[in-house]
């Protein structure tokens, strides 16, 4: 399968704070959408900004459609649509002005399709952004995005801070738009229930570096955790645990290979778990090693 | 850098409503009271030329806070691009800046009669307006590409002052040496100063290139 995006070995640091990502690496696959999940401050928009050249990556290799993007290739720029968290757009615009100035910059620029998620999305033509609420922006940044033959969909943390049925909505563009074959999408989020209803993979980062690079069916599907008390988390082997935390009254262990571990631990009850419960335990719980 | 000029163009119409307003009541003032003297022309000079370049490349500076600023990144345009397109709206405000002087002192001029003791004044005036206000914006576009935070406002100011510091230097360095220049030679002042100063904003907007090119956002 191609992929559309490549990152290899992508290092940054920050000189003033200290923080770097580190050694980041993952793909997109075309006609996928995957899901880059991890807690604020973990490095999500570091590497969203070096993907996109806004900021400039200390080392490693990030391929975009096949090629390395420089400032000059606006070529690569023309297929990307990209949405941030918040005021993407200036307050003093009114949507009609900001499609007057975009339908300058983009040579695929189509009017008529941005005209039409405006009607679909409810959006005022002429009404300044500023009095836009926080779903309306949102909903305007993706209008834009899939308005000028964007083949990728860069969405970083675009679901923050909206309600469940306008991020219900949003998903649901987003689940329309990778249909067509060479369509994909990297989105961003702390939100993993939105990241369970669409994502095909699942690339979770903390503190700067990739833990957790798989499939959404596997971690669904296959990872668990073990509820067991202090004695029973004794009796299970080491190599057998991703990441271990001991709560009040009981150890919460995230586990693989959820039907072989049911068998050779038959006293213990293996639970399925959600992303939300993976993150946390990885970030918060005692972790064995990387998980490959 | 189409699109990027009509997004300067529409921040520039937002921000300066009032000032556009108020240069327009202005003018039609001084054509009706005071187009006889050279004091109120030359203030409307001033402010058409220096003063609205100087409060519209406020607005256009480069700020970290603006996300607007790192979206247009995800852009199909280049970073040269962008320094470009602030530069050649600055350009064009300077430009509608003495076009509307040269209307309201033509037009002030048939109605009053010429008000300057001379008509190579008027264009020193103009040269040392024009002169000024490139030099301000050569100064301070680089700084506020180097250092974009609040601090940059008080850098535009200081800008100012440098820039009308050096024309005044100018003047002041000619009459030293020649004690009663003629027309012709005042003539050739001016146009070297107006040329000296388009040289100066077009070095300043490639440091900006250069210097916006090795940044992060």
């Amino acid at each position: 399968m191609n992929s559309t995006l490549i990152l290899k070995n992508v290092n940054k640091k920050y000189e003033k704070s200290n923080f770097a990502i580190k050694d980041i690496s993952f793909s997109v696959p075309e006609g996928s959408i995957v899901g880059f999940i991890g807690e604020n401050g973990a490095g999500k928009s570091t590497t969203m900004n070096c993907i996109l050249n806004v900021i400039r990556r200390d080392s490693g290799t990030i391929e975009i459609f096949g090629r390395e993007m420089t400032d000059e290739d606006i070529d690569i720029r023309e297929n990307i649509g990209v949405v941030y968290d918040s005021n993407n757009f200036p307050e003093y615009l009114t949507a009609k002005q900001l499609a007057d100035i975009l339908g300058r910059i983009y040579s695929k620029w189509d009017d008529f399709c941005f005209e039409q998620f405006l009607r679909r999305f409810g959006l005022p033509e002429s009404q300044k952004i500023k009095s836009y609420s926080r779903g309306m922006s949102m909903k305007l940044a993706i209008a834009v995005a899939l308005s000028h033959d964007s083949k990728l969909l860069i969405l970083d943390e675009a679901t923050s801070g909206l309600d469940p049925i306008m991020r219900d909505e949003i998903l649901d563009v987003l689940l329309e738009f990778v249909k067509q074959e060479n369509h994909s999408i990297l989105l961003s989020s702390h939100i993993t229930s939105d990241l369970e209803k669409i994502a095909d993979y699942i690339v979770f980062i903390h503190n700067g570096e990739i833990i957790l690079n798989k499939t959404k069916d596997e971690l669904i599907y296959e990872y668990g955790v073990i509820r067991c008390s202090e004695n029973d988390f004794h009796n299970i082997l080491s190599e057998d645990i991703l990441s271990s935390m001991k709560k009040d009254y009981q150890i919460d262990v995230l586990i693989k290979n959820r039907k072989l571990i049911e068998k050779k631990y038959k006293n213990l009850i293996v639970d399925s778990v959600s992303l939300d419960e993976i993150m946390l335990l990885l970030v918060k719980g005692e972790r064995n090693a990387r998980i490959d | 850098m189409q699109g990027l000029i009509r997004n300067h163009y529409y921040k520039i119409v937002s921000k300066l409503k009032i000032l556009l307003i108020f240069i327009f009541f202005t003018g039609v003032s001084i054509l009706i009271f005071g187009g006889r003297e050279e004091i109120p022309l030359f203030a409307f000079l001033c402010i058409n030329v220096i003063g609205f370049p100087f409060i519209s490349s406020i607005g256009l500076r480069k700020n970290n806070i603006d996300k607007w600023n790192r979206y247009i990144l995800s852009l199909p345009v280049k970073r040269c691009e962008i320094v470009k397109s602030v530069f050649a709206t600055q350009a064009i405000t300077i430009l509608i800046g003495s076009m509307l002087s040269v209307i309201l002192f033509l037009t002030s001029f048939l109605i009053h009669g010429f008000a300057f003791y001379r008509y190579i004044d008027v264009v020193l005036l103009f040269s040392s307006a024009i002169g000024i206000s490139l030099i301000m914006n050569a100064i301070f576009l680089p700084i506020s590409y180097l250092d974009s935070n609040d601090r940059t406002e008080a850098m535009s100011i200081i800008s100012l002052i440098i820039s009308v510091a050096i024309m005044l230097g100018l003047i002041a360095v000619i009459n030293i040496l020649i004690e009663k220049p003629t027309d012709m030679q005042l003539m050739i002042f001016a146009t070297g100063n107006l040329v000296l100063a388009i040289a100066v904003f077009l070095i300043s907007c490639s440091l900006t290139v250069s210097i916006y090119s090795k940044q992060d956002c």
